[in-house]
């Protein structure tokens, strides 16, 4: 039966994120946005606070002895809720799940000591490298390959679409070292900015989520040393199923604190503004738009919770995280137009920090398997 | 053991996982990975199925080609992993 009565202190440190968030985070997200300017500061600021050492057990400067799910999905639900930049909790959730926890849980100590414990700290920040331009949904197609050498390996390829490449001092790099084994030929590879043949491109400009930079990685005849394999040769498939399951629900609870966030705004102002000598929030074409956001919102939480519970207690949760991702994504896009619509034409001023919402929104729906994607998944767990 | 561990996988793998899209008998030991009879989306499912069938975890380590290659390959690795402590 499921239990949706949180752990009192997971809720307090939930509140404590929010206090934070609002208190700590509070900058001028519209010019930094416009800008495409990341907030470096503030990453340190959420280091300082304990937001990546939730991504990683006290032994290696985590915030607890343990890395507890549950609580991680409230904490980034909360910092969703008390940040208005969704580009920093998406930049967060990028390097705490899908580079700190694959190094926690593949790596040597070696690879704890010299690369997790810095990323935990906020004094270096690390991407994940995995998408390739001609291998996007069909990720297992990639061709950056490594070729194994005396003491090492050579990368050669190149990743696109890649948070934080143009700025990260690693990467946690995918490449097939066997392509005739298909997914089970690929290896992970921690790769540092300062290795020869590595190049990290410039910032790419994109829609939304504009304070997080993205770029390329080109790696030409790059000797990597084995000692910065992660995991055994052949493991690539494993850390990245393990890692993208954390990812995908962490990036949605914050999806989901912003949702919160965007609802409660949208109520406040449909309550003051007056039109025909009364609050549109009276007018049904406005109210019904705003239950539908808040339907939408308790569907993705309890979609969110029940994975979390899963989980929790070991489950398998395939069917639900491609679910939660796939209504959260679409549904994010929809409430951001509703939110818009509420406003009228101060909505679509960039001024107003409405619109922004819906640029970062459809990233949600292309990011960690697009919808279309989540769609096959469920349909193939139906067996069609 | 060995036997019914591998008639288990056998059942599941035909009935679950490859049944309208191969016609013939697959062998305990043929290559179902490299192959690509059995894919990312599928490895998932078998694995959630070993873990609830079997009563075991199978840490994300594990998660390699030597482990699940073939039925004989997986029936091995059940039979060396002790069942989950409750």
């Amino acid at each position: 039966m499921l239990d949706f009565n949180w752990e009192e202190e997971d809720l307090i440190y939930k509140n404590s994120v929010v206090e934070f968030a609002r208190e700590e985070l509070d900058f001028p997200v519209r010019s930094y946005d416009k800008e495409g300017h990341f907030p470096r500061d503030l990453w340190t600021k959420c280091a300082t606070f304990g937001i990546q050492g939730l991504a990683a057990t006290k032994e290696f400067g985590g915030s607890f002895d343990q890395i507890n799910f549950a609580r991680a999905i409230l904490a980034m639900e909360g910092l969703g809720y008390g940040c208005r930049d969704n580009g920093l909790t998406f930049g967060l959730n990028a390097q705490m799940w899908t580079v700190q926890l694959p190094i926690l849980q593949f790596g040597s100590q070696h690879h704890k000591d010299k690369f997790l414990r810095p990323l935990v700290s906020g004094e270096k920040i690390g991407a994940h490298a995995l998408t390739e331009p001609h291998a996007g949904s069909d990720i297992f197609n990639m061709t950056c390959a490594a070729r194994p050498v005396a003491d090492g390996y050579i990368l050669n390829g190149t990743k696109h679409l890649i948070t934080f490449a143009p700025i990260a001092d690693l990467a946690i790099v995918f490449a097939s070292v066997k392509p005739e084994l298909g997914q089970w030929g690929i290896s992970a590879f921690i790769v540092e900015r300062d290795m020869k043949g590595l190049k990290q491109s410039p910032v790419r400009e994109k829609m939304g989520l504009r304070t997080i930079p993205i770029g390329e990685y080109v790696f030409k005849d790059c000797f990597v040393p084995t000692e910065n394999r992660l995991g055994t040769e052949g493991a690539g498939f494993s850390i990245l199923s393990y890692s993208l399951e954390y990812d995908r629900g962490c990036i949605l609870a914050s999806q989901v604190g912003a949702m919160q966030r965007q609802l409660e705004d949208t109520i406040e102002f449909a309550r003051k503004r007056q039109q025909f000598k009364q609050s549109i929030a009276k007018f049904q074409s406005v109210s019904n738009r705003i239950v539908d956001m808040k339907v939408r919102l308790d569907i993705a939480k309890l979609l969110l919770y029940k994975l979390t519970w899963l989980k929790h207690h070991g489950k398998s949760a395939m069917m639900e995280a491609a679910e939660l991702k796939l209504h959260l994504g679409e549904s994010f896009v929809e409430s951001s137009l509703d939110a818009i619509r509420t406003r009228g034409g101060m909505g679509y001023l960039s001024e107003n920090e409405v619109e922004r919402d819906l640029r970062d929104a459809i990233g949600g729906v292309l990011y960690a398997g697009t919808s279309d994607i989540q769609r096959n998944i469920i349909a193939r767990l139906l067996g069609l | 053991m060995t036997k019914n561990t591998h008639a288990i996988l056998l059942e599941y793998i035909q009935s679950e996982i490859i049944s309208n899209e191969i016609t013939s008998k697959i062998a305990t030991s043929d290559d179902l990975l490299s192959t690509g009879i059995i894919d990312s989306l599928s490895i998932m499912r078998l694995i959630a199925f070993i873990e609830e069938r079997f009563d075991q975890k199978v840490p994300p380590q594990d998660l390699v080609i030597e482990n699940f290659i073939s039925i004989d390959a997986m029936a091995t690795y059940i039979l060396q992993n002790p069942p989950s402590p409750k």
